[in-house]
């Protein structure tokens, strides 16, 4: 005789449903996500680097623009399957524009900045504008 | 409860015994009249870091982040960090796993296995007396 019966799910299995539940859920409606590619940003002494994972996306389609102080990336996560004839058993993957901008703080050196692109991750290296730099002054004595 | 704790390593998902963080890559299932076509988002693997194992009826997705580290500069703003990717999936008799194909590229893993010729569909022609 048992208290509950048997084929009813345990505390854990039910457990471990709600949890996958919950990170379904806010995987397919997490905005930042599917709207902004995730980025890291380095400081150095000449400037930033800047890197962000935009897996899918062609390197032609990608659009940056610096324009004083603020960066912007733009692109399309594109799909090549022919929907029409192919079914889904699954679509995970974001498809769609995205826009990403970002205000550094110190005006880029324009001409200077390189962007590479490998397996999926787009690095800019935007050097700091010589004009923006601090520049040391020297005291007089008299 | 003493059945539940037993119960508990079976239920368990193994992501959770891990020493490394280990992310389940995104992925997208297709099928069309010849085969199934799996995409995976594998961001910052290459070939290298890049594993596809068939065994049996399993097909496992392995893939490392490249480390990002950058000399003489510090990162000050962080959104993501390398991590290990990990995703298995079963795959039914239906499809001919030996001509099983894997492409990488920008970053999404491609694998395309084409259906055994006993499943693709044949239309039957109907004879009438």
């Amino acid at each position: 005789m048992y208290l509950f019966n048997k084929n009813l799910p345990t505390f854990f299995e039910t457990l471990e449903r709600v949890t996958r539940e919950f990170e379904d859920f806010t995987n397919n409606y997490s905005v930042s996500e599917t709207t902004a590619p995730k980025i890291n940003l380095y400081r150095g002494k000449d400037g930033v680097v800047l890197t962000a994972k935009v897996a899918g996306v062609d390197p032609k389609d990608l659009d940056i623009s610096i324009v004083g102080q603020t960066v912007t990336i733009k692109g399309n996560y594109k799909s090549e399957i022919d929907k029409e004839k192919a079914s889904f058993h699954r679509k995970e993957i974001k498809e769609g524009n995205f826009t990403r901008t970002l205000e550094l703080p110190f005006k880029v050196e324009v001409d200077k900045v390189e962007a590479e692109f490998d397996s999926g991750i787009l690095k800019i290296n935007m050097p700091q504008a010589d004009s923006d730099k601090p520049k040391k002054i020297a005291v007089k004595s008299k | 409860m003493t059945n539940n704790l037993q119960n508990m390593n079976k239920s368990v998902t193994p992501e959770m015994t891990k020493s490394e963080v280990t992310y389940s890559p995104n992925v997208d299932i297709v099928e069309t009249e010849k085969e199934i076509v799996l995409t995976s988002e594998l961001v910052g693997v290459d070939e290298k870091n890049l594993d596809v194992m068939l065994e049996n009826n399993v097909l496992t997705i392995t893939g490392k982040m490249k480390d990002e580290k950058l000399e003489d500069y510090e990162l000050i703003y962080s959104e993501y960090r390398p991590v290990k990717y990990e995703r298995s999936f079963t795959i039914s008799d239906e499809f001919d796993k030996k001509k099983l194909k894997a492409t990488l590229k920008n970053g999404l893993l491609t694998v395309s296995i084409p259906k055994a010729e006993k499943a693709v569909a044949k239309k039957i022609a109907v004879k009438t007396l």
